[in-house]
């Protein structure tokens, strides 16, 4: 290197040369940088939290105890007796040897003697000294029982306290009767069934919690699967736990005999699936009803004429939380979501619709339950061409046991072709 | 001179290879010790970006190694980086499992590296227990920032997927651009392997570590830990 050179610098330590840019120099092992010091996190700690409960605790303990405390000084003159056996335990201590059993006569005798003094003292001075009696309502409480001036100024706030109950009961009284009153008079006036109406904003409450996960249409009937979020189900009313009729609306077309109001039947074929019936429908917006609970699903359906393919997106669009390619031609991978009213426990295979192209993808778990390998066969491309609908066989655990479900996703061949692509 | 070349060059003169410590698709690992002085260093060759390993130079941490030089030219990366005396936590679960303090002083040590690692606006998304070397003086160290790339601002995926089988977040395998919260995934699985061995899909550590792990490998980014810090403030 040469020293003139531009992209040369020299060692801060050594004085060899370095090329400009080097932070380091191996000969003398020395760093041409200066070293920072990595900044430290800052945690916030949770003995705030703690503090500030124990001083709530504190406080409430305060707030309890406090009003036993002030109301226990009255008739426990322990605190006194302190500050009198000082005084007079001096006097009377060589006329009782004994010490544990003279001790109680002792300081009752003496309380006696000092507390008159201090009860005459404080009478002398409680009009002058009503604020310090406010600052000071455990000297003068035990005072209260003789002079009856003190007790305003003592206890003005038990005073009060029972006329106001004397004047809050009334209040209460015709409080009740005023809203008693429209009550009665609305109830029957406008609806008979008032309960019912208390119920509902639990059943609105749980109509988002009902979601459709995938739905297939097959000659003329559609299987339907939906979810319940346990959470939310466990306060469910009765009666809301299971699909309980159909509802319908939306454009149909003109050879879907289906018309609003049409026939529909259903019929329960297992926990969280039900077979729809319908006449040659063709597809549209169909809402459940179940009690006050509302979940809608669009299905799109085929006349069974013209074959028994369909494909649905459901408000829930099943598990699949992402169906995306990595850089491999023809891998990519398949994460599931979290859901907290299903838990994926393996995927057992793959289906694309029609089912003649299933052979062309291999399913192969990355890390169970979460992310799975999806690998298509180049020879795919030739054969396949269009939009489908890739179901994917889940074995899963929700409210209602351990079950195989179809979980469906829908693929395009401008999204899918380049997996494919060699 | 390029820093690439005068790096590769002066380990030839300057520095003896003791071992290879590993050797992959990606590139090699070797321990050098200084003719000179007879200090141990790690040179790391691979293909790919030094960038990450250019942020850490001249920074002092603790729980990360120091970097002394990197350097990259043509698609391949070159670091000369300080030696960590100690073993693995894989090498140590071949042991035993790790206890409950234990984990949570290892995770602790590895959350300050993965923290200052990602106030440099880096993710190192290879968080297993082949990486964390417990210093023989104490204290863990995160080691191999190999796999580890920059966050770039609205990128949508990953451009390589990269990571180890069951530590790896699934945005990892090019669902979304992995941040900060796929080393928390990463983390969370690396909590529950030391606890019970396994893959929390397989058997999730019991009681509030368990509920760590649940929220750390949550599918969803979102619903994991926002950030290092707060996965700190709960362990």
């Amino acid at each position: 290197m040469d020293s003139t050179d531009k992209t040369v610098k020299k060692c801060i330590n050594c004085g060899r040369e370095l090329p400009e840019g080097a932070s380091f120099c191996p000969y003398c092992e020395t760093s041409q940088l200066e070293v920072r010091t990595a900044p430290v996190p800052v945690i916030r700690r949770r003995r705030p939290l703690y503090a500030l409960l124990a001083a709530c605790f504190i406080l409430i303990a305060a707030a309890v105890m406090l009003p036993k405390v002030l109301d226990g000084a009255t008739d426990e003159p322990q605190t006194q007796v302190e500050v009198v056996s000082a005084a007079e335990l001096v006097e009377l201590a060589p006329a009782e040897p004994g010490p544990t059993e003279t001790e109680p006569a002792v300081t009752m005798a003496a309380l006696r003697k000092v507390e008159e003094p201090e009860a005459e003292a404080m009478p002398a001075e409680p009009e002058s000294e009503a604020a310090e009696q406010e600052s000071e309502p455990v000297e003068s409480e035990p005072v209260t029982a003789e002079p009856k001036v003190t007790e305003p100024a003592v206890a003005p706030e038990p005073q009060p306290e029972p006329a106001e109950p004397a004047q809050a009961a009334p209040e209460p009284e015709p409080e009740p009767a005023v809203t008693r009153e429209p009550e009665p008079a609305d109830e029957p006036a406008v609806t008979g069934p008032e309960p019912v109406e208390a119920s509902q904003p639990e059943q609105a409450e749980s109509s988002a919690q009902l979601l459709w996960t995938d739905a297939q249409v097959s000659g003329g009937q559609a299987y339907v699967n939906y979810n319940h979020v346990p959470e939310r189900s466990r306060s469910m009313a009765k009666g809301q736990k299971y699909i309980t009729a159909f509802l319908y609306n939306g454009e149909l077309s003109e050879d879907g005999t289906l018309t609003a109001g049409g026939d529909v039947s259903l019929e329960r074929i297992d926990r969280g699936v039900y077979r729809m019936s319908m006449n040659g429908w063709n597809g549209g917006t169909v809402t459940y009803s179940s009690g006050g609970a509302v979940s809608t699903i669009q299905i799109n359906a085929q006349l069974p004429e013209l074959g028994s393919y369909a494909s649905a997106e459901a408000s829930s669009s099943g598990f699949i939380s992402s169906f995306t390619v990595s850089e491999s031609s023809n891998v990519f991978y398949l994460a599931f979501r979290d859901d907290k009213a299903v838990t994926l426990r393996r995927v057992t295979g793959v289906r694309i619709d029609p089912d003649v192209y299933s052979t062309y993808f291999t399913i192969e778990p990355v890390t169970e339950g979460q992310v799975y390998k999806v690998t298509v066969d180049p020879t795919f491309n030739q054969t396949y061409n269009g939009t489908a609908t890739v179901s994917f066989f889940c074995h899963i655990d929700d409210i209602y046991g351990s079950r195989d479900v179809l979980s469906n996703v829908s693929i395009s061949n401008s999204v899918v072709q380049p997996f494919w692509q060699p | 001179m390029q820093v690439y070349d005068f790096l590769t060059e002066y380990l030839k003169t300057e520095f003896e290879a003791v071992k290879q410590l590993h050797s992959g698709l990606r590139g090699t690992v070797t321990l050098e010790r200084h003719r000179g002085s007879g200090n141990l260093y790690v040179f790391r060759s691979f293909t790919g970006s030094a960038e990450v390993y250019r942020r850490l130079t001249g920074l002092a941490c603790p729980n990360l190694p120091r970097i002394y030089e990197a350097a990259e030219r043509d698609g391949k990366a070159a670091v000369l980086e300080e030696y960590i005396q100690g073993d693995t936590v894989f090498e140590l679960l071949k042991g035993s499992l790790f206890s409950a303090a234990e984990t949570r002083s290892v995770i602790t040590d590895v959350c300050r590296a993965l923290s200052v690692l990602h106030s440099l606006g880096a993710v190192h998304r290879d968080i297993k227990p082949e990486n964390v070397i417990l210093r023989s003086g104490g204290g863990a160290v995160l080691i191999d920032f190999d796999a580890s790339r920059t966050v770039k601002e609205g990128g949508s995926s990953d451009t390589t997927v990269l990571g180890t089988t069951g530590f790896a977040a699934p945005e990892q395998y090019g669902i979304g651009q992995s941040d900060a919260r796929a080393d928390i995934y990463a983390l969370g699985t690396l909590i529950n392997v030391m606890l019970t061995g396994r893959h929390p899909s397989v058997e999730m550590a019991p009681g509030r570590f368990g509920r760590i792990v649940k929220k750390c490998t949550m599918v969803n980014p979102d619903d994991r830990y926002k950030d290092i810090t707060r996965l700190m403030e709960a362990l």
